[in-house]
């Protein structure tokens, strides 16, 4: 066979293969269909939470390498005065290549009562060696949080809070408002440890969405008391537990009450 | 007693072994910004081309291709490491075939098109099969692979044909002959 015949030949072979794949890509949906997104039974924690759960405040950040501002996108702390509260989720949402895995998320359900002015939901995941601690993008592109708004009569204080001191060492020791969450290796089961290694480092690993056909998380702004949000992540490791910060921008009355559940959600 | 004369002549060991790094080389000197997978087919498939047309024998590609790999390990090039070597291996069994098939008349343009796509596509399907087993998350599994493999096509080709001007201006200026001596 000629030299140009050959050519000729490769080149429609090359052409079919291409075809073939263009093929693949278009029915690839029929012909694998994706799982359905399914709630795995059980509830992972179920608990509610006082006043009383606010150990840290008032204050007008939240733990980063630097400290990071509360309200969505706003990253430099301004005077505002927020009182934080972090509850263990007992969970983590499953990321990766969806080629080989089942991925996850985890429904975080939320019942209020008696909220004054606003509620902030961000979350954290706890992390291991030199890893630094995800969370949730602060500000910026694909930047995320759950607002809350509510308008109860005020409360006049928080007894139980006392302001986080910002930590040189970018390293923090907080204590969780639960107790009945599954204790973490090597650790008290009312403390956990965050720990930044560099500007940025962690954020974004995390996202807070109220739709799962937007994984990578929105600002979600809302008044009502009952409602579902997803915690879900894209990036190569989550971490392996789950806290929700909870922080609200003025002392609430006696009757505040906050009801956290968890499920794990497979997508 | 009679000496075995070896497959490769020492010259074109060290052209292919100096072609091998300088895949190496250029995957690490130059990063395009384009953020499209198979763009850096534009210019690794270059001296694989070359120094198949150049040697023109079977195995050349493969010799380029297992030094390459080997390399790309040792740099660690990307998250793959060891199956780097697949990677590459491919890409330079690939372009060996095909050198085969056309002759090792790739100073023709149409002929570097066809080689420089193919390898670059053989890359992709091995780069995509050990994503998919490793569970690496890849650029190509979220646009989809029926246009990943349209750009890999599309720059491995340009790669190629760039490949097969270097060869035709080598030929012309005698560096090489077509005929293999």
């Amino acid at each position: 066979m000629e030299f140009r015949a050959r050519v000729g030949l490769v080149f429609v072979l090359l052409g079919c293969f291409l075809g073939l794949m263009l093929v693949l890509d278009t029915f690839s949906g029929e012909m694998f269909p994706q799982q359905e997104v399914a709630i795995v039974p059980g509830v992972l924690i179920d608990q509610t939470f006082t006043k009383a759960g606010f150990l840290y405040g008032p204050q007008s950040w939240r733990p980063g390498y630097d400290p990071l501002g509360i309200e969505p996108g706003v990253e430099q702390p301004g005077n505002s005065r927020w009182y934080l509260m972090f509850i263990d989720l007992n969970a983590t949402p499953v990321s990766g290549n969806p080629q080989v895995k089942r991925l996850g998320s985890v429904r975080v359900t939320y019942n209020m009562t008696g909220l004054v002015g606003r509620a902030v939901f961000h979350t954290y995941g706890l992390t291991t060696g030199t890893m630094p601690t995800r969370t949730n993008r602060q500000t910026g592109t694909n930047h995320c949080a759950y607002v809350v708004t509510g308008n109860a009569p005020a409360g006049t204080s928080m007894p139980a809070a006392i302001p986080l001191v910002v930590q040189p060492t970018h390293q923090y020791r907080i204590a969780i408002s639960n107790n009945q969450a599954a204790d973490y290796a090597g650790m008290t089961s009312t403390t956990r440890s965050f720990q930044f290694t560099q500007p940025g480092a962690g954020q974004g690993a995390l996202h807070i969405t109220s739709d799962l056909k937007k994984p990578l998380g929105m600002v979600t702004e809302t008044s009502g008391l009952n409602g579902t949000f997803y915690v879900t992540a894209t990036g190569g490791n989550p971490g392996n537990d789950l806290l929700l910060l909870v922080a609200v921008d003025r002392p609430q009355a006696d009757d505040f009450a906050l009801r956290v559940r968890t499920e794990f959600i497979r997508t | 007693m009679a000496v075995i004369k070896p497959y490769f002549s020492l010259y074109e060991i060290a052209l292919l072994s100096l072609c091998a790094a300088l895949i190496v080389a250029l995957n690490i000197a130059l990063a395009i910004p384009l953020k499209i997978p198979g763009h850096t087919g534009i210019y690794w498939v270059v001296p694989v081309i070359i120094g198949v047309g150049i040697v023109k024998k079977p195995g050349a590609g493969t010799y380029i291709g297992f030094i390459s790999g080997i390399l790309a390990t040792l740099f660690g090039l990307n998250t793959l490491h060891i199956f780097n070597l697949l990677i590459y291996l491919s890409m330079g069994i690939t372009i060996d075939i095909l050198g085969f098939v056309f002759f090792y008349r790739l100073d023709h343009p149409a002929a570097g098109f066809i080689t420089g796509a193919a390898g670059n596509l053989v890359k992709m399907i091995v780069n995509y099969t050990l994503q998919t087993f490793l569970g690496i998350p890849a650029g190509f599994i979220l646009i989809g692979i029926g246009t990943a493999s349209i750009t890999h096509v599309i720059f491995g080709g340009i790669g190629g044909i760039l490949a097969a001007l270097v060869l035709s201006r080598l030929l012309k200026a005698g560096v090489i002959t077509r005929d293999r001596s």
